[in-house]
């Protein structure tokens, strides 16, 4: 009868037809393994947990799927706050890159710096030459 | 509203829209699917990362979905693949010895809410409906997936989901009772053994 223990799973959850049924119940009378196959499986489906998610997880699963907002839907303040930031983002780019500007120019053209000497030569050639104009 | 809906009429009003129905689609499949992962992973952290990825890949791809299939085999395979993927990722935990693998499971035992009341008088019964929990653990990951699938599906209908033969998953159902039974019987003899008597 090793083809008709095999079908035990079917008879278990109720998935034979009616003629296959009885049959099977002729064969678990004369069959201690399969009435035993059967206790153990009552215990498994009284054991077996159930579980359900928490609503932790149900609103998560909302929040990225159904209620998940996009950027015009956001609320006022968060929409100026990224708004802020993004023109500070922008200013800081612009003095980052004149502040390179500058370095680049000095690095062009050797720019170093005037010592007091030199300017004072400056300005003594510059009052020399407005003596020249007068005349 | 939506409780009274058929599958494939939350599909359609889905489809025209309505964000409700994938709402009232998650409600509805929920507790199935996250005590067939949680059977699966033995982690509930675990789990919950898992069921979270199941019904963003169902929102996804259900304007997509052709109603000619049943949405819960639909939503099942999606399961399967998504927790198989955990595995494929986690390949240590499978090289964990059986023992650590009780411990685990019985550590969600404690922790997760179980529906099942437990009054005082019962406890005898309790501690057997622990012990059998212990016993299914130690089933492997398929064992395992084929009894918690049977919740929700008939045998037929697994074997064209995993596109198995039918004869397959019996005498895998049967070698799982046999192991359930062997495993009771290795660490509560006396009372297997009564319970055999009667």
């Amino acid at each position: 009868m090793k083809n008709a223990c095999d079908r035990l799973p079917l008879y278990l959850y109720n998935e034979m037809d009616e003629q296959e049924r009885i049959i099977f119940e002729k064969h678990l009378l004369s069959c201690p393994e399969c009435r035993q196959s059967l206790e153990i499986f009552d215990e498994i489906q009284s054991a077996k947990p159930e579980y359900s998610a928490p609503q932790a997880v149900i609103d998560s699963i909302f929040s990225k799927t159904t209620r998940k907002k996009s950027f015009l839907k956001q609320p006022a303040i968060y929409k100026t706050a990224l708004a802020l930031a993004a023109c500070l983002l922008i200013g800081v780019a612009a003095v980052f890159k004149n502040t390179q500007k500058t370095i680049e120019y000095s690095n062009a053209y050797n720019v170093s710096p005037i010592s007091y000497e030199e300017i004072s030569n400056m300005v003594s050639n510059i009052s020399s030459l407005e003596s020249i104009n007068m005349l | 509203m939506m409780k009274n809906c058929e599958d494939s009429e939350l599909i359609s009003k889905f489809k025209d829209g309505d964000n409700k129905a994938f709402e009232e689609i998650v409600l509805r499949y929920q507790a199935q699917l996250y005590t067939y992962v949680i059977s699966m992973v033995k982690n509930p952290e675990t789990a919950n990362d898992i069921l979270q990825d199941i019904f963003i890949r169902i929102f996804k791809n259900l304007p997509k979905y052709s109603e000619e299939n049943k949405l819960k085999h639909w939503i099942f395979i999606i399961a399967k693949n998504m927790t198989m993927d955990f595995f494929r990722r986690d390949k240590t935990r499978r090289a964990l010895p059986l023992e650590t693998q009780e411990d685990d499971e019985m550590s969600i035992l404690d922790t997760m809410p179980d529906k099942t009341p437990h009054p005082l008088e019962v406890i005898i019964t309790n501690d057997r409906k622990e012990l059998v929990r212990k016993a299914i653990s130690n089933l492997s990951v398929e064992e395992r997936e084929l009894i918690y699938l049977k919740d929700s599906f008939t045998f037929k209908e697994i074997a064209e989901m995993q596109n198995k033969p039918i004869g397959t998953l019996l005498s895998k159902f049967n070698r799982s009772l046999q192991k359930v039974k062997k495993i009771i019987s290795e660490k509560e003899p006396e009372a297997y053994n009564e319970e055999c008597m009667r």
